[in-house]
């Protein structure tokens, strides 16, 4: 009974290049915009009340102790405000939405409802309940506080509000100023390559190499050169650079294509 | 906190998601492996493209402050159940229904596309378009069985509902669906022969 049904794509050849069709696309602008963010993020995510340790070490441990639940609270609801620079370059908006869409108030998300893997498809089940099943589900997540120290977590007996992570919207989220110089470099090397001109792709991928040896879109650009070397008639180069990517990239959104890539430049 | 020791890079990064630059690796890992997943599978759903992209950063933004709430090993399924609720809330908000028709319109704006490209692109868009056409309440089911590969009990698990449930609905999206498309098949036959 678990097994289920033989699934449709092996039932149905059509269905199968349909779903192929659309596993072949891959949002690549959008994968390139999120990596930006959730470094970004995740550099920016740093306990704010390590400032408000001013005095002394022994003052400041106890006022670590003190006010743990309290700091928990304003570090989780003091999600930074987007820095006066302005969004890079690449990001653009969605065709058709007018301006004023994105303006909008965010969306606020209860962090309970993203700490339990529960979606509210049947919405007879109260908020109680699925807190009470969420918490009986699995351990309380542990929040970490400064250099690792565990701090302890929101009881479910919290006000909710308290608990609640604003999204916020396309404009407030953090602006990736630092990344937007090698996001435009990628860009350009990805335009290229789908308009079908492989040199000035290579040529954007080589400078890639040389400005960001240790950039964050290092498997991106991987992937666009092995593209690039297709596009420009070096099979066996190609060929060797499709293998290795593979090797390293299994899990890469552009696995799939780059091993079409390694069919079509067989030796 | 427990750890679940896998040969997967994203498992090995999970052992250590506490410095900065492990976090920004583990996330940069997590969003590698499995943003087209989550983007697709809002696209499936029905959503229109820009409440997808949108709701697709949104959750990447918020699951970078919430790592620590990521059981290793069951990442794709808090992905999915956090992006349908953000994707519901987002549309919801900005009231906006795209007609089925506007499924079509897209692909003829598309220029200077290499022919295979294009028809990607149409087969993508079909199968949105037959997707969408689900009833709402068994679409969720096909898609994560169908299309992204998960097992019943995943399932189960993911949209918290019974086994039963999941069968009886997957069930019901399969029969709806299969006549969808035979419909489909039957009109481009009709549409060829004439």
């Amino acid at each position: 009974m678990t097994k289920g049904p033989i699934r449709l794509i092996h039932e149905d050849p059509g269905f199968a290049r349909l779903v192929a069709a659309s596993k072949n696309y891959v949002p690549s602008e959008q994968i390139d915009k999120a990596l930006v963010l959730v470094t970004e993020t995740a550099r920016s995510s740093r306990p704010t009340w390590r400032r408000c340790l001013v005095p002394g070490l022994a003052v400041s441990a106890a006022i670590v102790a003190l006010g743990a639940t309290s700091a928990v609270v304003r570090m989780n609801a003091a999600i930074p405000v987007s820095k006066s620079a302005p969004r890079a370059v690449v990001a653009t908006p969605a065709p058709g939405v007018p301006a004023t869409a994105l303006a909008e108030t965010p969306v606020t998300v209860s962090v309970e409802d993203l700490a339990s893997t529960t979606v509210p498809v049947s919405s007879a089940t109260s908020l109680k309940s699925r807190r009470e099943a969420a918490a009986k589900a699995r351990p309380e997540p542990r929040v970490r506080g400064v250099r690792g120290h565990d701090v302890a977590p929101l009881s479910p007996k919290d006000d909710v509000t308290k608990n609640d992570v604003t999204v916020p919207t396309e404009q407030s989220r953090p602006a990736p100023a630092a990344f937007s110089e090698e996001l435009a470099l990628v860009a350009a090397a990805r335009a290229a390559i789908e308009a079908g001109d492989g040199p000035s792709s290579m040529r954007a991928v080589q400078q890639h190499k040389e400005r960001f040896p240790s950039g964050m879109f290092a498997e991106e650009i991987e992937a666009i050169r092995v593209e690039a070397l297709a596009a420009s008639g070096k099979r066996a180069e190609a060929h060797a650079a499709a293998e290795r990517f593979l090797a390293t990239n299994a899990k890469s959104p552009y696995a799939a294509r780059v091993r079409s890539l390694l069919d079509s430049t067989l030796p | 906190m427990p750890v679940n020791p896998s040969a997967t890079p994203l498992a090995a990064a999970n052992m250590a998601r506490t410095s900065e630059l492990d976090r920004a690796q583990y996330l940069r890992a997590l969003v590698r492996e499995h943003f087209s997943s989550v983007w697709r599978f809002l696209r499936c759903l029905g959503f229109e493209d820009h409440v997808v992209d949108d709701a697709a950063q949104d959750l990447f933004f918020v699951v970078a402050r919430r790592v620590d709430d990521i059981v290793p090993g069951r990442e794709l399924a808090f992905l999915l159940g956090a992006a349908l609720k953000i994707a519901t809330k987002l549309r919801h908000k900005r009231a906006r229904e795209v007609p089925i028709e506007d499924f079509s319109v897209a692909v003829e704006e598309t220029t200077a596309t290499p022919e295979t490209l294009l028809d990607e692109e149409r087969a993508r868009r079909l199968l949105y378009r037959l997707v969408s056409e689900i009833d709402e309440r068994f679409r969720v089911v096909f898609v994560l069985y169908e299309l992204e590969g998960m097992t019943m009990p995943e399932i189960s698990e993911v949209l918290d509902v019974p086994m039963g449930t999941v069968a009886s609905r997957l069930r019901s999206a399969r029969d709806a669906f299969r006549v969808r498309l035979e419909r489909h098949r039957a009109c481009t036959r009709n549409e060829k022969n004439k």
